[in-house]
Formats: structure tokens, C-alpha cells, sequence
């Protein structure tokens, strides 16, 4: 409690971007372990815009910052559990963050069930009433082709083709990650690619 | 986690993401140049994966958040990570009751829970049940052995019910009586023994006036054969 209280009431300094682009994940994991919630601010400011996107592309816009939300306090929790040596050989801390995120995303599915599959069409309509869903209207018609493409694939390509995109992680390491063959997560991610290139005619 | 061999096409995905094993990065690039049609098929992949990527960068590029939405974002995530880590260490039980629902132990536990319930439960029972009550039957031949010739005191029964001491008496009586003509001073030591023992006892039930108790105990007799 000491730690912790300590980290919030002394107001570090920004530190520079050059600074803050240096320490690697790891450290900065290795830092918010002993209580630095400085290292969690540059972690999260760090993978906010692909973390933030994969969900929403998954999850939708509503709860996207909620399931974000989570995934970080998740992060926190198991802070101690992470093991710099053997995240390295799968992946490092960002496949770490992304497996958090994509149980994150499946327990939202899992909570959701059929509810979710029979207001699909519904998200559609309803994002563009949120405050945030702008840039659905901000995009040009090719962008938009593109996400309702996107959003018309099947969870389990949607997956595969959104983890790859915004995590960059290997196809090997995506197979471990949703526990399927490697098989299985290269031909999800092909036929996801054929099918948006269908959908996009 | 691998199913067996990989797929033609998969592999050939593979080849293009760069994830190839270098013996079979080398024979792909073997086959992919000696063949048109599967250098065109890569070509085709290619061209899909390029198209995606780059739709995906401009379309985040174009709906890309506000620094300032961004930034209010960030913080109330950041914020909610500390408010998260001190109620961790916080000796509050009530905030840390909700994190204790969630990290149930897992489900084994309670049936050995419950069994060591069981077997407590029993065993505190069996350590602190009543005595049964001894019947005077029981009481009258259990424990009592007369001694032998040498004047050794019988033992008598543990028990302190009230049958129990007059089954005492009577041993000793008989007893006295067995010794009284062939030595009257070993007759003499079991009668001042038997007031001793006596004595003892009302000592026991009461100890404020242990002379009054020795004189009104019903149970008191003088030797008849005095």
C-alpha cells in the first residue's frame, strides 16, 4: 500500500518521448510490478490505438473502452505472473496484452450469446448514432465498404484477421493464442481475405 | 499447436508473411521461381494482403480519436489502474470481498472442506460424549479384585456413584472380616484404611466442613464388628 500510495502521490515529471520510447515493454512490465503505475501510463499510452481498434473491430463501440478497461486492470493483476524470458519467445509483452484482450473479447461474446447474433444488424445502425462513430461517416465509401465488410465475417476469421493485423503477431503465435492448429488460423485468416475481397466488388 | 502438414495455400501464406522455417523458406523460393502458376498465385495473395493493409491504415488513419478524446481515454484507464492497485493492497475487506468472489478457490476444495468439516464434527463428538451409565451390575464386578493374603488393598472401582461405594463397603466388610481372627492388627489396619478412604471421599464432596460431612454421611458406618 506504501508502493502504491508512494507511485501516486509523487508526480513524476513527463518524461521525454525519446525516454519513454526506449524502455521496453518488459522493463516497463518489470516497473509496474514493484507499484510504478508511472510505467502502466506509458503501457497503456503506448497501445492504445491498436488495442483500443481490435477490440472495437471484435467487440463494437460500445463496450470497447469497457473490455479496454478491463484487459489493463487484467494486466495489473497478473503483473506478477509475467515472466519477461518466456513472453520473449512468444511474442513479448504484446502478445501477452493481446491474449488478455482477445479472453476479454470472448467472455464478452460468451456473456452476450445469441443476443449478440440477432442485434448484429441493429450495431450497425446503432453505431452511427454514437458520439464516437464519426468516422464511419468521416471515411470514404471504399473505408466504409471495408468495415462493413469487416464486420459481416464470421467471429472466428474477424479474429484471426484483426489479431494479425493490430497485434503483428506470427500466425504460430495466434494458433497458441485461440488454441486452434495452425492450420486452422491460416485458412480462417485466408478465407477471411477472400471473403472481404468479395465483399468488396 | 500444428495439425500435420501444412495446407499448399497455407504455406504459401505463410511464405508470404515471412514465417517460414528456413529449409522450407528455401524450397518455396525453389518452386516459387521455377513456377509460373504458383508465382502468380503468390502474386494474387500478395495483392489481397497489400489491398487489406492498406484499406486498414487509412480507414484507422481517417476515424483516428481526437488527441484530446484519446487523452481523456487514457487517463480514465490510467486512473481506474490506480484506484485498482490500491484497493489491492488495501486492508479493507469489504472492497477486496468483490476481487474474492472472483478468484474463487478452485472446485476441489470443498468437498475436502466439507470432509474435514465431517471428520471434525465427529471427532469432537466422540472426544466429548457423555459417559454411558454403568449399571449396578457392572459396577458390582468390574474393577474388584480381592487382594491376597498379605493384606494388599483390593482395588476398588474408578467409578464414584454411590453403588460403586457400597459395593466398595461391602468388600472391605468382607474382607475384615476374612482377616479379623487370624490377625487382629492387619484387621485393625484395613479398618482405619476403610475410614481413611472414606474420609477421602467426603473430603471430595465437600470441603468446607469435611467433619460434618464424615458424620452425616448415611454412608458412614462404624465397624459392627468392634
Amino acid at each position: 500500500m506504501t508502493a502504491a500510495i508512494k507511485s501516486m502521490s509523487v508526480r513524476e515529471p513527463q518524461q521525454p518521448n525519446d525516454v519513454a520510447v526506449v524502455e521496453s515493454d518488459e522493463a516497463l512490465m518489470l516497473r509496474l510490478r514493484t507499484g510504478d503505475m508511472g510505467a502502466g501510463d506509458v503501457l497503456v499510452k503506448r497501445y492504445y490505438q491498436p488495442l483500443a481498434r481490435y477490440i472495437q473491430r471484435l467487440a463494437g463501440v460500445q463496450v470497447a473502452e469497457e473490455l479496454l478497461q478491463q484487459t489493463w486492470l487484467s494486466v495489473l493483476d497478473h503483473a506478477d505472473k509475467f515472466d519477461p524470458q518466456a513472453a520473449a519467445g512468444g511474442g513479448g509483452f504484446k502478445a501477452w496484452l493481446f491474449r488478455i484482450a482477445t479472453n476479454k473479447v470472448n467472455d464478452h461474446w460468451r456473456s452476450r450469446g445469441r443476443e449478440r447474433s440477432a442485434t448484429e444488424g441493429l450495431r450497425l445502425i446503432y453505431d452511427d448514432q454514437m458520439p464516437h462513430a464519426g468516422h464511419r461517416l468521416e471515411g470514404t465509401e471504399q473505408q466504409q465498404k471495408l468495415l462493413a465488410a469487416i464486420e459481416q465475417l464470421p467471429d472466428s476469421q474477424r479474429q484471426v484477421l484483426m489479431l494479425r493485423y493490430y497485434s503483428g503477431m506470427k500466425f504460430v503465435e495466434i494458433a497458441a493464442l485461440l488454441g486452434c492448429p495452425l492450420n486452422t488460423a491460416l485458412g480462417r485468416m485466408h478465407k477471411a481475405m477472400l471473403k472481404l475481397k468479395d465483399l468488396m466488388k | 499447436m500444428t495439425d500435420g502438414p501444412l495446407d499448399p495455400t497455407w504455406m504459401l501464406l505463410m511464405y508470404l508473411a515471412g514465417e517460414l522455417p528456413p529449409k522450407q523458406r528455401a524450397e518455396m523460393d525453389r518452386r516459387v521461381s521455377t513456377d509460373p502458376a504458383l508465382r502468380a498465385e503468390l502474386d494474387e495473395l500478395r495483392a489481397l494482403h497489400g489491398n487489406f493493409e492498406a484499406g486498414m491504415r487509412e480507414m484507422d488513419a481517417s476515424a483516428a480519436v481526437r488527441l484530446g478524446s484519446e487523452g481523456m481515454a487514457v487517463a480514465r484507464i490510467t486512473r481506474a489502474m490506480r484506484e485498482h492497485g490500491v484497493r489491492r493492497e488495501s486492508d479493507d475487506d469489504s472492497l477486496l470481498l468483490p476481487r474474492r468472489i472472483l478468484h474463487r478457490p478452485p472446485a476441489w476444495v470443498y468437498p475436502i472442506a466439507a470432509m474435514l468439516l465431517v471428520g471434525l464434527t465427529y471427532v469432537g463428538w466422540w472426544a466429548f460424549k457423555p459417559e454411558p451409565r454403568r449399571t449396578v451390575a457392572e459396577n458390582s464386578t468390574s474393577g474388584s479384585t480381592v487382594g491376597g493374603g498379605d493384606g494388599s488393598l483390593a482395588e476398588r472401582p474408578s467409578t464414584n456413584s454411590s453403588s460403586a461405594n457400597e459395593s466398595e463397603s461391602a468388600m472391605f466388610a468382607e474382607l475384615e472380616q476374612s482377616f479379623t481372627d487370624a490377625n487382629p492388627t492387619q484387621a485393625q489396619s484395613l479398618r482405619s484404611l476403610r475410614l481413611d478412604e472414606r474420609e477421602a471421599r467426603d473430603l471430595s464432596v465437600s470441603r468446607n466442613d469435611p467433619l460434618q460431612v464424615l458424620f452425616n454421611d448415611p454412608s458412614f458406618e462404624t465397624s459392627t464388628d468392634e
